[in-house]
């Protein structure tokens, strides 16, 4: 076998491994993300419980606004695991809406809570920016998918599920 | 010589901010405009608020603080500059510059007295 054959094989056998690998490794960040939506909207769906909880009720919760800053800030944390696909910028965006949707209005305020209706204006952009959210995440699986041929060129690298 | 005063939220003011009003509790967004960031942005040159450390902070605290100080009369570019922070969740410091941008616009547009 020539010099030239030897070369081409172990190129074959280098580049077959290298697409297994990058395969394994693409297999692997979808399946991650596929946990971390399952989780998201799972934290998602507690905090919304609570936010209508703590918005409906006649008096100021201390111990449940606690709870839905710290959910909150929990759910910033999980949503941090999802900066391959998207940008910072993005993530921050569906966190803040839901922060905001939340905590801005008749929050830590014993004095001035008001007991809100079901069809207050609050309580429906809580449920707009927890669905925004859920989808946002949920649809990462599917920009992955996308981008498939560039993961696979650059090896998956910065991986950070 | 510039002069910078470091603030840790969680050690210097309380693991538990909350609420926007001094009428909402000993923690409140107001209390900390006044007790912590309007002292510190006369006095240094540069303010770095530290945000990590504490149990989460609601909208309603972040929008009285800092968004505050522009209605107590900060300008605005003179906030982007002495103003710095430190956080590990970077929506709380996107959140924090636009209650300071949305304040000063909302200054611009109110008509004089």
């Amino acid at each position: 076998m020539s010099f030239i054959d030897n070369i081409v094989t172990w190129l074959l056998i280098i580049a077959g491994w290298w697409i297994v690998h990058a395969l394994h490794e693409v297999r692997n960040f979808r399946s991650s993300l596929r946990q971390l939506a399952a989780e998201v909207r799972e934290s998602a769906s507690d905090l919304r419980k609570k936010a209508y909880n703590y918005h409906t009720a006649s008096q100021h919760n201390d111990e449940l606004s606690g709870d839905i800053k710290r959910d909150l800030q929990r759910l910033a944390a999980l949503c941090r695991f999802l900066q391959p696909v998207y940008s910072e910028k993005e993530i921050n965006q569906h966190i803040k809406n839901l922060r905001r949707a939340i905590t801005s209005e008749n929050f830590d305020s014993p004095i001035n809570h008001r007991k809100l209706d079901v069809n207050d204006p609050v309580l429906t952009n809580i449920d707009v920016a927890t669905d925004d959210l859920v989808f946002f995440v949920e649809n990462a699986y599917f920009t992955i998918q996308a981008s498939f041929p560039v993961r696979l060129i650059l090896l998956t690298r910065n991986r950070r599920i | 010589m510039s002069t910078v005063k470091v603030i840790n939220v969680a050690k210097d003011f309380s693991r538990y901010p909350a609420g926007r009003y001094k009428d909402d509790g000993p923690f409140t967004g107001e209390h900390f405009r006044e007790d912590f960031l309007i002292p510190a942005l006369n006095k240094y040159d540069k303010v770095v608020i530290e945000l990590d450390g504490t149990r989460g902070y609601g909208s309603s605290f972040l929008e009285e603080a800092f968004g505050g100080l522009v209605r107590a009369g900060f300008d605005m570019e003179l906030l982007k500059k002495k103003l710095h922070f430190s956080a590990t969740d970077s929506s709380l410091v996107e959140e924090i510059e636009e209650y300071i941008e949305d304040a000063a616009k909302a200054h611009d547009c109110s008509p004089e007295p």
